[in-house]
């Protein structure tokens, strides 16, 4: 069966059991790491920007140890990357460090991406400025416009790493509603969620949890 | 000692390789004209011409009009204010087969080498460049090319701007201070400005441009995790840029001279 990520028995550091887990089309999945450095560390294992100290991650069934360079860009083009700090560009302002990606990989005119780009930013709630650097906003603002961005792309998998860790109650509140109706807009997209805040496993309990603190799944 | 020269002899090698890597990556990534990563590549590029060239013009036409009055005095109190077209011909010699390139090319490993350096160093520390990596997009394409473009772009326009403005700075001291007519002074220059000299004087600016980009941006990205090491980089990039710029200035002036002498 088609796989998007699977991880077979992958190990870090501070989770002592190899875990092995999958994500397929569809799934709404949530893993929680025993804190936010190490959701940092799974989210750059799973999309091959670090080596794990062992096992195999498998990208869209690719072996991301054995693709060249420009195979895994190609698969992380199809990954909706919302890092937990935003993941913003700092010499770039708040409207291009969102529409980036837009430009850079699709032929859409800018009415378009303007139109895109302001919706889901409505969407989300954004009440901060367009033309300001990423140093200039909130840590919840930089957070939201990395997952505004994430989303613009309309990706087959998005990846959430420390998705609520730092938001109030609202902004939380927020972020799950529109979690969950992104998820359900396309049927086989999969939605992915690193945290270790347990809040998340409890407003998405639809979703499976694989909890990597005790190398079990839920 | 004589280990530690070939150990030293080893690492410019290495350094040197690395720096020709990236300008050849820098060439290869160049993106292809029907991709729609043409616009954001382009804008880095724009930002690079406007920062390095447009922001550096006044400093440099300040230093080029200096230099132009220094050496036009120099010049004549050697030779003479009667001798127009040797005035002429050594300003021409002076300044656009070896001050203009090297000065320019000096100013701007002070100005952009040492910001790149910083800029590259500081979204490396900050995990920028692992985020656009993660976007798809490739960061030497997107970061270093139109870097290394825009910067050499800037160099070649900025040196053409050098030589103007210190022939003009030349000519004007030499016609208020010593009675020069322009007629016999232009007619000293244009005799002895040959397409060799232009020649000489763009791909100096050219090459210059290219390896000063690349070693900025190598120091920049060996940043590894502590901010400690961004300082550094940027010294180690205006380094190394004025080491090659001075080694790579004799290479082609021999070469030019060989051309010459056929």
């Amino acid at each position: 069966m088609d796989e998007m990520i699977r991880a077979e028995n992958i190990c870090l550091a501070e989770i002592t059991t190899a875990t092995s887990f999958s994500v397929r089309p569809g799934d709404m999945t949530i893993l929680v790491t025993p804190k936010d450095e190490v959701s940092a560390l799974l989210t750059r294992i799973l999309i091959g920007l670090t080596q794990p100290a062992c096992g195999k991650i498998f990208l869209f069934n690719n072996d991301i140890a054995t693709l060249a360079a420009w195979e895994l860009r190609d698969i992380r083009r199809r990954i909706g990357i919302a890092f937990g700090t935003g993941g913003l560009v700092s010499n770039l302002k708040v409207w291009e460090n969102l529409t980036l990606p837009l430009y850079f990989h699709q032929h859409l005119n800018n009415d378009d991406i303007e139109k895109r780009g302001l919706a889901l930013l409505e969407r989300l709630g954004y009440s901060g400025k367009f033309m300001d650097l990423p140093g200039h906003l909130t840590a919840s603002q930089r957070k939201l416009i990395g997952r505004a961005r994430a989303m613009l792309t309309d990706p087959d998998l998005i990846l959430y790493e420390s998705p609520v860790s730092g938001l109030s109650q609202e902004e939380k509140n927020t972020f799950f509603r529109v979690a969950c109706e992104f998820h359900r807009e396309k049927s086989a997209r999969a939605s992915l969620f690193i945290t270790s805040n347990l809040d998340v496993v409890r407003s998405l309990p639809t979703a499976v949890v694989i909890n990597l603190t005790k190398g079990q799944i839920l | 000692m004589i280990g530690n020269l070939g150990q030293w002899a080893l690492n410019s090698v290495n350094s040197l390789a690395c720096l020709v890597k990236i300008i050849i990556g820098s060439f290869r990534s160049f993106p292809n004209p029907l991709h729609p990563s043409r616009r954001p590549i382009a804008l880095v590029y724009l930002k690079q011409v406007y920062f390095t060239g447009f922001e550096s013009l006044t400093v440099i036409i300040i230093i080029s009009l200096t230099i132009g009055t220094v050496l036009i005095t120099q010049i004549i109190s050697l030779v003479g204010a009667g001798n127009e077209s040797l005035i002429g011909r050594v300003l021409v010699w002076v300044v656009i087969r070896e001050l203009g390139p090297l000065l320019t090319a000096i100013i701007v490993i002070a100005r952009s080498g040492t910001a790149i350096a910083t800029e590259l160093g500081y979204m490396k520390i900050n995990g920028e460049i692992d985020c656009i990596e993660a976007l798809g997009i490739p960061a030497e394409q997107y970061l270093i090319m139109p870097r290394i473009f825009g910067v050499t772009t800037a160099v070649i326009v900025l040196t053409i701007y050098f030589e103007i403005f210190s022939i003009l700075g030349g000519f004007l001291v030499a016609s208020i201070g010593w009675h020069v007519s322009f007629e016999k002074f232009s007619q000293g220059i244009l005799s002895s400005l040959t397409v060799m000299e232009l020649s000489e004087s763009i791909v100096k600016s050219l090459v210059f441009g290219l390896f000063l980009t690349a070693a900025s941006c190598w120091h920049g990205l060996e940043v590894g995790k502590s901010s400690t090491q961004i300082p550094q980089a940027a010294t180690k990039g205006v380094m190394q840029s004025l080491f090659l710029i001075f080694i790579l200035d004799g290479v082609i002036t021999f070469a030019s001279l060989a051309f010459r002498n056929g």
